[in-house]
This record gives structure tokens, C-alpha cells and sequence, in this order.
């Protein structure tokens, strides 16, 4: 378990270094490529929704009722459309979450 | 010659005095998000020492609780790497724009860019002329709130044993919130049906492998975008 906790830690740590050093690597021409332009703009909020998504799909896979969890999901979605304050969206989502499971 | 040179000192300990000021938003917002990844380590039983070790060589926001959440899963570390490559590819354009900023050689070169987070870059796309010398001092800050708030969170889980059953919901929460920003920050429905429609056939298809299917087929429905405008 300590080798697979390790060697998960060293790669990440690799990959990381690697794609922040990159651009100081690899040629401008690549870099300022318009396609990568477009992947820069629209990658971010796709793997955003994607991770939300992957949240969802485990939550769907557990033999739990989902509703607690979709519950506060909405609840995020509201509080921080009315709000737009990120902390207190997560941290009253999270609340909202935990006292469900409490009283389920 | 004597009092120029005190005169100078004063002046670049004011000057990095200044530049330490403007992490403090970055203080504020990593320190409750260091708690809740410490708590969720805990959550998680994995060993107190991966949140030290997360939180200080991956030290990329919402990949380390994309990560702990797949190593209590148990998934293979093929799978976690993709992961990681795809959830921190954004970092790839980030070196560009700040080109000037990051110091010249040695080790703080070596240091600034690795710890080039989101955070990080949004700052020192912020500074301008001399005070492109704290570049290094604001990357150390940023690192060391981190690092400390993650600790402070499992201090807090390991000591008291405290146990939140439900806590693991600030990380879809989390993810919630900053698609919520994406989407405010772009004004662009596309990428999020490609996202959507990606998803899909992930879960229907792919589910073992959701993550990974899923941002790459994205990124393939994006790459057969035509950029606008010849070069």
C-alpha cells in the first residue's frame, strides 16, 4: 500500500513539474498554436462539468439513496447563483450534505 | 555608501513587505479549502503522511482531491495519472504569459515554475517592473499557506478524532462552484456539451474509466473546432 501511495505521489509530482515547465521547452510555434488557443478557452470548463459528472456517476454507482446528494447539489447551485460567494457556497453545501445524512 | 545601502535594504523589505500583502486573498481562500482536504484525508483513512506529501509535491488545488478520492478507491495509478495529466493540463499555457516573471536561473527559477499553481499565476500576472523580484517570495507564501492549512486540517482530524460523515461533499461542491465561474468567465455553452455529451457516453460505455474517456473525448470534440482566424 505505502509503494502504491508513494508512486502515485512521485508521479503526480512528475507531471505537474513537467507541464508547468513545458512551455519553457517546447517550441512557441506549438504553444501559440491557434488549436491550442481553442483547447486552453474551452478545457477548463469541460473538465470542470467532466469532474461534477464523475462526482455524480460514483455517487450513482453506490447502493445509496442519491437523493441527499442531489439535494445539495441544487443547494450549491442556488447559493452561489443568489450569492456568488465561493466559500460559502461549498461550505453551506457541505453543511447542507452532512446534516442530511445525519437526519437520513 | 553605508546609510545608501540601509536605505536600500528598507526599501526592498518594504517592497517584499508589499508583495507579501498581495497573497493574503490567497491566504483566505486556501486556508478553509487546506482544512477540508486535511479532514477528507482522514475521511478517506489514507495515512496521515499522504496529505504532508500531497499537499507539498502535487500542490495543484482540485487535482489532490481528485486524487485522494481515487487512491481510497483503490484505482490503478495509470488511471490517477491521466487523471492528473488532464485535470492540470491547463498549466501548460500558464508559463507563457508570465515569461518575464519568472527569475532568470537557479534554483528560484527551478522553484517558481514548478510551483506555478492557479493562484500563483493569477499573482504574478499582477506584478509589474521591480516588483517582479518578490516573483519567488509570493510562490514560497502560496506554497506554505497550503501546505499549513492541509496540516491544520489533519491536526484537527487526527487529534481530536474528528469525524465529519459527509464532509467528502466539499469536493463535488467545490467542483460545482468553479463550473459555476467557468461558465461566468466564458459566456460559452459549448464546452459544456461537449462535456455533457462526452459524459454520456462515458457512463453508458466507459464507466470504470469515467474520468478519463470522458475529458478526452472532449478534447477531441475541441480540437475539431476551427480556430477562428488564419495564422
Amino acid at each position: 500500500m505505502t509503494a502504491y501511495y508513494l508512486s502515485a505521489i512521485a508521479i503526480l509530482c512528475l507531471i505537474n513539474i513537467s507541464l508547468r515547465s513545458l512551455p519553457f521547452w517546447l517550441p512557441k510555434r506549438l504553444i501559440e498554436h491557434p488549436r491550442m488557443a481553442v483547447l486552453s478557452a474551452y478545457l477548463p470548463p469541460a473538465i470542470m462539468l467532466s469532474l461534477v459528472l464523475y462526482c455524480f456517476s460514483g455517487e450513482f454507482q453506490k447502493n445509496e439513496g442519491v437523493y441527499p446528494f442531489l439535494f445539495a447539489s441544487a443547494f450549491v447551485v442556488l447559493l452561489h447563483t443568489l450569492k456568488g460567494n465561493v466559500l460559502l457556497s461549498i461550505a453551506g453545501g457541505t453543511l447542507c450534505y452532512c446534516l442530511f445524512k445525519a437526519w437520513a | 555608501m553605508i546609510s545608501s545601502s540601509i536605505i536600500g535594504s528598507a526599501r526592498s523589505k518594504a517592497g517584499a513587505f508589499e508583495a507579501a500583502k498581495l497573497t493574503l486573498p490567497v491566504f483566505f481562500a486556501f486556508f478553509p479549502l487546506g482544512i477540508a482536504l486535511g479532514l477528507l484525508v482522514h475521511e478517506y483513512h489514507l495515512p496521515v503522511y499522504m496529505g504532508f506529501l500531497m499537499s507539498f509535491f502535487i500542490y495543484a488545488g482540485s487535482s489532490e482531491f481528485v486524487v485522494a478520492s481515487m487512491l481510497a478507491a483503490s484505482e490503478s495509478l495509470a488511471e490517477i495519472a491521466i487523471a492528473g495529466l488532464v485535470i492540470n493540463f491547463r498549466h501548460i499555457f500558464y508559463g507563457l504569459s508570465v515569461f518575464d516573471v519568472i527569475p532568470k536561473k537557479g534554483f528560484k527559477r527551478f522553484y517558481s515554475i514548478a510551483t506555478l499553481s492557479d493562484e500563483t499565476y493569477a499573482l504574478f500576472l499582477a506584478l509589474r517592473g521591480e516588483d517582479r523580484r518578490y516573483a519567488t517570495l509570493i510562490a514560497f507564501l502560496n506554497h506554505a499557506y497550503w501546505f499549513l492549512s492541509v496540516t491544520l486540517g489533519l491536526i484537527l482530524a487526527k487529534s481530536f478524532s474528528l469525524s465529519f460523515p459527509g464532509v467528502e461533499f466539499c469536493l463535488p461542491a467545490l467542483f460545482i462552484v468553479l463550473t459555476i465561474e467557468q461558465y461566468k468567465s466564458l459566456k460559452k455553452i459549448s464546452p459544456f456539451i461537449f462535456a455533457l455529451a462526452s459524459s454520456l457516453v462515458a457512463f453508458l460505455f466507459f464507466k470504470e474509466q469515467f474520468l478519463v474517456v470522458s475529458i478526452a473525448l472532449s478534447s477531441l470534440l475541441m480540437l475539431s473546432i476551427k480556430p477562428k482566424g488564419k495564422k
